[in-house]
């Protein structure tokens, strides 16, 4: 296809999405509410996951080990944990540190402890941090298989919980934000047809006086383009607009729970090329998608 | 140049709008084809137009063979032809001007031969000073002389018009048919689909009547008083 013609095809689309203005408005509209509704489920469970990440990381589990651990088997669990990826930190704490810090709290009954001193009672123990609480159990069944672990101190039954709860906030939100696709899908792609059939005539014309599928259906793909990266920069600005005055109203309440949250929230500008470039492939597609698949049902003439 | 052979025409509903249909039509002819409405006239527009493909015999037209012309290939095909419908079928949002040259631009054509050609089609059918105007803002006759300017622009080895006249008043029906009659004597053949027996009687062409579906006559074989030409 000649230039002069790629250029002229691309003038007529923008001429047509302005001509056009009321159909214009209402795909715009339409992909405009599914990708800001797509865009506010997107970051309503990235904040509850993030929420569910501190809690997780306020877990400790605590190994208490045998009095008369010899050195290699001390050095054996520190290899084993540090080869670990799932370990945010770990700590070895022998007896006297450990009698140390209960002193160090106790403040009025130091008397007490001090005591112990020559005889302390207190195991050596390792103080893990895990990052990720879904092996939790295999890992306390391996720690307890090892030479020297008298036993394991772990929070099996919350660390579960919040396994479970944060694969329900995962699933939920996949399948939120599928639901709302199709449902846009559906709603658009009808737009479109609307759009497309008020055309059926032109298209019909343009077919009878010669004008290959290409150049027919090149306007409607502009249009789609420009209906979809419009509905993206639009959706995009309002997003990022509203969450920044919802996390400023946020800071203003003064209740426990909700500055728990806010001092969890994710930031807009951490995500914002994400859901810049998210918004703008799924307007991009669709406006495409739709406008040129739809056209082509009227090209068989 | 058009050249029908034992065409059948029969649609999915069993309705046979054809039936071994077989004419030809030659270069620089000027052939009416009338019948009254559901005879198969529009059926035979429509095959010549590759709308529809028959269902039996062969179709040639500007040595394509239209059964087996390919899918890429038919909108080539189709510059070769000038259409004009009763309905005129101009594109509401574009004005008479750029009608007009959207003929041109399908084939890629320069900026600069559009430029040149559009006045010159525009002046022809004497439109010039309604160049600007939308479809709505002119009369039925203005905008059946913008469909047979778009016709013409590229300069089609044959005219094709369907009820050309069926939606304007009788005085431009004359108009219309003059400057069909121009064009034929230029060597464009002219094929015009009609059921108005005075444009056919006023007009001396070749008078193909369609009944039924099948050629109930054709004037190249037969008396021509009994069209009422002396």
């Amino acid at each position: 296809m000649a230039m002069n013609s790629i250029g002229y095809l691309i003038r007529q689309g923008i001429r047509n999405t302005i001509n056009n203005g009321v159909m214009s408005l209402a795909s715009v509209g339409v992909l405009f509410s599914c990708l800001l509704l797509i865009g506010s489920s997107v970051l309503v469970s990235l904040n509850l996951n993030n929420i569910i990440s501190d809690i997780e990381h306020q877990n400790e589990i605590v190994v208490f080990l045998n009095d008369d651990i010899s050195e290699e088997q001390t050095d054996n669990i520190s290899e084993f944990l540090s080869n670990k990826d799932f370990i945010d930190v770990f700590e070895f704490i022998t007896k006297d540190e450990a009698l140390e810090k209960h002193i160090n709290i106790t403040g009025n009954n130091k008397s007490l402890f001090e005591s112990l001193k020559d005889d302390n009672p207190l195991p050596d123990t390792y103080n893990i941090v895990l990052s990720d609480l879904s092996e939790i159990e295999d890992f306390i069944e391996e720690l307890e298989n090892f030479d020297g672990v008298e036993k394991v101190n772990a929070p099996v039954e919350v660390a579960n919980m919040i396994v479970s709860i944060k694969h329900t906030i995962g699933i939920a939100g996949i399948v939120v934000v599928f639901v709302l696709l199709l449902v846009s899908l559906v709603i658009i792609s009808n737009t479109i047809k609307l759009t497309i059939y008020n055309r059926k005539k032109e298209i019909n014309i343009m077919k009878f006086v010669g004008a290959s599928d290409i150049f027919i259906k090149l306007p409607f793909v502009v249009e789609g383009i420009f209906i979809g990266l419009m509905s993206a920069v639009l959706s995009y600005l309002v997003l990022w607009q509203g969450y920044n005055y919802l996390i400023l109203k946020m800071s203003e309440v003064d209740l426990q729970w909700v500055s728990n949250i806010y001092n969890n929230i994710i930031l807009f500008k951490d995500y914002n090329l994400y859901i810049l470039a998210g918004f703008s492939v799924v307007g991009l597609f669709i406006g495409l998608l739709g406008s040129s698949f739809f056209v082509r049902k009227y090209l068989k003439v | 140049m058009i050249k029908f052979s034992h065409v059948t025409k029969i649609y999915k509903n069993n309705t046979r709008a054809l039936n071994d249909v077989t004419f030809s039509i030659d270069h620089g002819e000027f052939v009416f084809i009338v019948g009254s409405s559901g005879a198969g006239k529009s059926t035979i527009i429509k095959h010549i137009l590759r709308e529809e493909t028959a269902t039996n015999g062969s179709i040639f037209v500007n040595s394509y063979n239209l059964n087996k012309i390919r899918r890429r290939h038919i909108p080539k095909y189709r510059r070769s032809l000038g259409v004009v419908f009763q309905d005129f079928r101009l594109i509401p949002d574009m004005n008479v001007y750029d009608n007009i040259a959207f003929a041109l631009r399908v084939t890629n054509i320069k900026n600069s031969d559009i430029k040149r050609r559009v006045p010159y089609i525009l002046n022809l059918v004497g439109l010039t000073s309604k160049a600007r105007c939308f479809p709505s803002q002119i009369s039925g006759g203005e905008q059946q002389r913008v469909a047979l300017a778009r016709a013409l622009v590229n300069n089609p080895s044959i005219i094709i018009a369907d009820e050309p006249t069926g939606n304007i008043d009788p005085e431009l029906s004359f108009e219309i048919m003059d400057l069909l009659k121009e064009i034929n004597k230029c060597g464009t053949t002219v094929l015009v689909v009609t059921h108005e027996h005075d444009l056919v009687k006023k007009i001396k062409g070749r008078v193909i009547n369609i009944e039924n579906g099948q050629i109930f006559s054709d004037s190249k074989d037969q008396d021509w008083s009994k069209y009422g030409y002396e």
